[in-house]
């Protein structure tokens, strides 16, 4: 049975393409979009994936990590005066502007860490040394800085080059991985007093206090703990979920509620859905009418309403993931050239297709629907007046 | 006629039957009944809308019928579940439509299987049964070709096969020489009666084509919804004669 | 017709396992291509808090007794520099001296001003003498017509000017001396010596500079650097927590793993806006601090030095929040 099933599909070449397009335009455009959007999404939380640490505290009204509202010198004295907190560094981020050796300016994202433990460092150097970090006027910058900050894209900077931050002089000690930040400019590493020097005075400069908690301890009771005695707001940073005082949480639904972005991309994977739909029913319910006479015949022959059902949802489930597959098939030519390009933004998550195959389901469900209704609508008799 | 109220294998009684509603409203089964015995090729005749196509449709168990009854095998099809009823056409009846209506996406093998799957057994078997079945209506060595390369009456033969592969008691043939040119469909009604006659069967055959009426036993004519006439044929070979051979 | 068809047919569904198959090739290459997270463990583990509860503080490593920074006493040219940095230097000991030639020379003309004193005294006291002879010579005469009464009497008073003028002598003489003393002070006075036991921590003139009087640039820092003291920046924040003769440990800056144990000296009573500490090019006063002084012995090693940073933990309990 489900052998005739799939050869009445397979058997009529121009419709079953025109499913599979359709449900592989859906597909590609539901995955591709919602991946997109899960990328540029994570890369607003860039900076919390580069400064590994357990807790960031910061001021008591930021929500997210782009946005700094600078704290007082002496509140790394206070974090660190916490009992639950094992050590607390500080941390300076903020977009500033080099120079390159043509004279363009450039913006960047500038870190400074504590020089002497260098918490916040970039997980893994390509070259150089990180300790290198402490001679004078030195930086460590990502791979994307590398070409970004070079005069010719085909000459990235080696170590030992030199730039101007802020018309001061830096010095490339080592370059690193990091991930893409979503203001677009590279990651520039420094210690934080030397932070301070590439930065125009301000009264206060301390964009973060990077801790972790004391032993035996979870970051998130350290967290509600330093919240508690110093009034300021301390974030875990364990990566994007459920948990409202996880940075990466709490940045991602900042850029959700704030921006344009999820509508725009909703707005696709809605259309998506919509030309899915359309394109599946429509034709799905044209393939139904074609082989009413048939499917009727096998009607009268007694075939329950029940297998010929069973028929339609197989064929269309068939169809379903086929189109689906081809939509993964073609998600991934892009996904693979995404990410070894790190360009556009590209992450997909396992729920974004189990979500899109549902949906593809679905789409095909309700098409094999309008089908079982056209068919229950057909009386078998029908079939004796041709 | 010979046959005893035992042999009546299809026994229509009093079938009433309205089409449409208000003043479209058509009468078009007026108590109409029939009875169709073992062993017989019955047709039923009749101008275009005299109701036979219904008749047909009420006997075959794909229509219900507003008053009356129909008992088919002793099983009153009237009153039957429609889940009981779907499951008794698969085992006892066997279709052959005016159009064929073989579907063109599977070769002819799978065509004549069809009704053997329906009542379940697995694809194997009714593969083989099927090319065993397109074997008797001469066929066998084409069966992995598509309906749409065969010619009408080749295709009519497959539908034949079809309505027989599953060896039901009762055949319902709707028009089964109108696609067809004349000396087609002698030749495939020559086939049928020779394949579809055993003493337990009874075909059943809506037509116009009078050219045919010399293939059955008996002839109900039938206008404007009801039976007018019921005789036997002449010039039809005596069925037992036949049979026994 | 039918093999195009199987041809799509059995594409497609290749297609779609391939796809299948390329999307969770996909999900690993995104593996392999992300930040491994894991490694959240940072680069050099910072030390664990010596103490449970504590208060933490920057503080700087000052000389006990603070450290005293030498001043000029008036604006000039430096002479001779007699100490360099490191060197131990006890209560009076010369440290430097600044130009005095004026001074020498204003005792040059002071010198022979006492030599016309001295000689003038000669002169009056020579005077006197004659005087007092003569006189003794006319009262030696008892006849009174040989000498009147009036030459005898103009004697008289000849002695006594003579005398006036022998201590108006002496006192010129007294001046010019006194003069030269005031002006050997005034040399002793550019020599500027130590005012206390201690280390020459800082030494920021040469001979030849000019060294103004200005508060802002000590010419020379002394401290003692036997013992150091600690002077820790406790956030007012955190000031109440501070409790006369808690503990703490202080470790260098940058070298956070050796800590020190510190003595409780005093705290300054008086909360002082917060002098940047951090190295920052521009000072910024951001909050007020509570000053806090501990005293600590000199560590053999590692070696520290006066001014170093030092990160201070100081036991005290954590105060119950409402």
């Amino acid at each position: 049975m489900t052998g005739l099933a799939l050869k009445m599909l397979f058997g009529d070449t121009a419709k079953y393409l025109m499913l599979v397009a359709g449900l592989f335009l859906a597909t590609f455009l539901i995955v591709q979009q919602a991946s997109v959007f899960s990328g540029l999404m994570l890369w607003t939380t860039s900076t919390l994936k580069n400064v590994n640490a357990p807790i960031y505290v910061v001021e008591e009204r930021v929500e997210q990590v782009n946005e700094v509202n600078p704290l007082r010198d002496t509140d790394v004295a206070r974090v660190r005066s916490v009992s639950a907190v094992r050590w607390a560094m500080p941390l300076y981020s903020g977009i500033q502007r080099v120079r390159i050796d043509d004279g363009s300016l450039k913006t960047v994202q500038l870190l400074g860490i504590d020089s002497a433990s260098l918490v916040g460092a970039p997980a893994k150097m390509l070259e150089g040394n990180l300790e290198d970090l402490r001679l004078p006027n030195t930086v460590v910058i990502d791979e994307l800085a590398a070409t970004r900050l070079a005069k010719d894209p085909k000459h990235p900077i080696k170590i030992g080059d030199r730039f101007e931050i802020n018309d001061i002089e830096a010095r490339v000690v080592g370059i690193c991985l990091a991930s893409r930040s979503f203001t677009g400019g590279p990651y520039i590493w420094t210690t934080y007093e030397r932070a301070l020097q590439y930065t125009p005075a301000s009264r206060k400069m301390l964009s973060a206090v990077l801790a972790a908690p004391v032993e035996g301890m979870t970051p998130d009771a350290a967290a509600k703990e330093i919240m508690r005695t110093t009034g300021l707001r301390a974030y875990v940073n364990r990566g994007f979920g459920r948990n409202p005082d996880d940075f990466n949480t709490s940045t991602v639904w900042w850029y959700v509620r704030n921006t344009g972005i999820p509508i725009s991309f909703g707005t696709t994977v809605i259309i998506g859905f919509i030309v899915g739909t359309a394109i599946s029913c429509q034709t799905f319910y044209a393939f139904v009418l074609d082989n009413l006479k048939h499917l009727g015949a096998l009607k009268a022959m007694g075939m329950s309403n029940l297998r010929l059902s069973f028929m339609l949802l197989l064929q269309s489930a068939t169809v379903g993931s086929i189109g689906f597959g081809i939509g993964l098939l073609f998600t991934s030519f892009f996904a693979r050239w995404a990410i070894t390009n790190q360009q556009p933004p590209f992450y997909l998550s396992w729920q974004v297709p189990v979500v899109a195959f549902v949906v593809i389901q679905g789409i095909c469900m309700v098409s094999a629907l309008l089908g079982i209704i056209r068919l229950s609508l057909y009386e078998p008799a029908m079939v004796f007046r041709a | 006629m010979t046959e005893t109220n035992s042999n009546i294998v299809v026994d229509v009684r009093a079938v009433e039957k309205h089409f449409g509603e208000g003043n479209n409203r058509i009468h078009v089964l007026k108590k109409v009944n029939l009875q169709a015995y073992a062993g017989e090729i019955m047709m039923l005749v009749g101008p275009s809308g005299c109701g036979k196509t219904t008749l047909l449709s009420a006997i075959a168990g794909t229509l219900r019928v507003e008053a009356g009854e129909v008992n088919v095998f002793g099983k009153p099809l009237h009153s039957m579940p429609s889940g009981a009823l779907t499951r008794f056409r698969a085992s006892n009846i066997g279709f052959i439509f005016q159009q064929f209506n073989l579907i063109p996406t599977l070769n002819i093998a799978e065509n004549v299987s069809v009704p053997l799957m329906i009542q379940g057994s697995s694809s194997r078997k009714a593969l083989d049964k099927a090319r065993a079945a397109l074997e008797s209506v001469g066929l066998g060595p084409r069966w992995r070709e598509h309906p749409n390369k065969l010619s009408g009456g080749q295709q009519q033969r497959v539908a034949i096969a079809r309505a027989l592969v599953h060896e039901p008691p009762l055949v319902i043939c709707d028009e089964p020489t109108a696609a067809l040119d004349a000396q087609n469909g002698e030749i495939v009604l020559e086939l049928f009666r020779n394949v579809a006659r055993t003493p337990n069967r009874a075909v059943i055959i809506v037509t116009h084509d009078n050219r045919i009426f010399s293939y059955a036993d008996r002839i109900a004519r039938m206008d404007d919804g009801e039976i007018v006439d019921v005789s036997a044929q002449k010039s039809t070979p005596q069925f037992l004669h036949e049979h026994a051979h | 017709m039918r093999i195009l068809s199987n041809i799509f047919r059995i594409g497609s569904i290749a297609a779609a396992i391939w796809g299948v198959i390329a999307i969770l090739m996909v999900a690993r290459l995104q593996a392999q291509k992300q930040m491994p997270t894991t490694a959240t463990a940072p680069h050099m583990q910072p030390p664990a808090k010596p103490f449970t509860h504590s208060v933490s503080a920057t503080g700087i490593l000052e000389a006990l007794s603070e450290n005293v920074s030498i001043g000029a006493p008036e604006a000039g040219i430096v002479a001779k520099v007699d100490v360099e940095v490191n060197d131990k230097v006890k209560t009076g000991q010369t440290l430097f001296s600044l130009d005095d030639r004026n001074l020498q020379a204003e005792a040059l003309a002071t010198k022979s001003r006492i030599s016309i004193a001295t000689a003038n005294v000669a002169v009056a006291e020579s005077q006197l003498a004659k005087t007092r002879s003569q006189l003794t010579r006319l009262e030696a005469v008892t006849d009174p017509r040989a000498i009147s009464l009036e030459d005898l009497q103009n004697g008289r008073i000849d002695v006594d000017v003579a005398s006036a003028k022998l201590q108006s002598a002496c006192a010129e003489l007294n001046a010019a001396e006194s003069d030269l003393a005031r002006n050997q002070l005034l040399i002793d006075r550019l020599t500027v010596k130590s005012p206390r036991d201690g280390t020459i921590l800082q030494v920021n003139i040469r001979a030849g500079e000019y060294a103004a009087t200005s508060p802002k640039n000590p010419l020379m820092i002394i401290g003692d650097t036997e013992r150091l003291q600690v002077r820790a920046d406790v956030d007012e924040q955190n000031a109440s927590r501070i409790a006369v003769g808690q503990t703490a440990r202080a470790s260098l800056k940058g070298e956070p793993n050796v800590t020190f144990p510190l003595e409780f000296v005093r705290v300054e009573p008086y909360v002082i806006p917060k002098m940047s500490l951090t190295g920052a090019s521009t000072e910024r006063v951001d909050t007020r601090v509570l000053q806090v002084i501990f005293s600590m012995k000199k560590p053999a090693s590692p070696p520290v030095y006066v001014g170093q940073q030092v990160d201070v933990f100081i036991e005290a309990p954590e105060i119950s929040q409402p």
